[in-house]
């Protein structure tokens, strides 16, 4: 690499160092960038009606198939959130809810148009559901 | 922490006043350094040559041709010498951070 860029250490390390973890920041290491968030930093809402599947849709404008971290407040109103689709639900969130199923090809899946995430609720009652998602623009390659 | 470093905000935050969370970076916070990036072709193992086991980002194809997982829904895992893929052609990201 070209003898330029730019590095921060942590405190007490020296700059000199060449152990990657004593650094805050350094450009000779690539680091994963948030493409894009929901509108405003805000949670979204979904709503899933009683007995059957509801699958939010978002275009990401990426040109290839982007990372993505995507969180859900599988039980509304319980402020516990769950990252992806493939979920172990906390035994203790009993209440009406939603689920997923992050192993399912056509129901939950990035490709290099959108991202797709299904719901599905049989709790007896209309559900809305919030969610919230980080786009990397990075694509593992 | 002593008063040096360097910060930048998002489009539309002064740099001076904002919120940690609207800065694009700032060097009072660490961040993920990519060690390395590929696709793993077969499943399995991928030897990071770490002296710690690291962070990582894995994303599974599924099989229709063009669709992979969200982050984390697959069983990929790591350990100190090692992360392991479960699916064929998952694409990883390991980091120059371990867990603290």
């Amino acid at each position: 690499m070209a003898n330029y860029g730019l590095k921060i250490t942590k405190a007490s390390k020296d700059i000199t160092s060449t152990e990657p973890r004593d650094y805050i920041f350094n450009s000779a290491y690539g680091a994963v960038k948030v493409y894009s968030e929901p509108p405003s930093k805000a949670y979204q809402t979904v709503s899933c009606t009683n007995g059957g599947n509801t699958t939010v849709t978002i275009a990401h404008g990426l040109p290839f198939v982007p990372m993505v971290m995507w969180f859900t407040e599988l039980t509304s109103g319980s402020g516990h959130w769950y990252m992806g689709g493939l979920i172990l639900k906390d035994p203790a969130d009993t209440n009406a809810s939603v689920t997923m199923n992050g192993d399912s090809d056509s129901l939950t899946y990035v490709d290099s148009t959108n991202i797709k995430v299904t719901y599905n609720n049989v709790s007896g009652g209309n559900l809305t559901i919030k969610y919230y998602y980080f786009i990397f623009a990075d694509d593992g390659s | 922490m002593a008063d040096w470093g360097f910060k930048v905000s998002q489009e539309g935050f002064d740099v001076k006043i904002c919120d940690d969370k609207d800065l694009v970076v700032s060097s009072e916070f660490n961040m993920l350094k990519t060690s390395v990036v590929g696709t793993k072709t077969p499943a399995g193992v991928v030897a990071h040559g770490l002296a710690y086991t690291p962070v990582f980002f894995t994303m599974r194809p599924f099989a229709t041709a063009g669709h992979y997982g969200l982050v984390g829904d697959d069983a990929s895992y790591t350990d100190s010498t090692n992360l392991t893929t479960a699916v064929n052609n998952t694409k990883y990201y390991i980091f120059y951070q371990e867990f603290e």
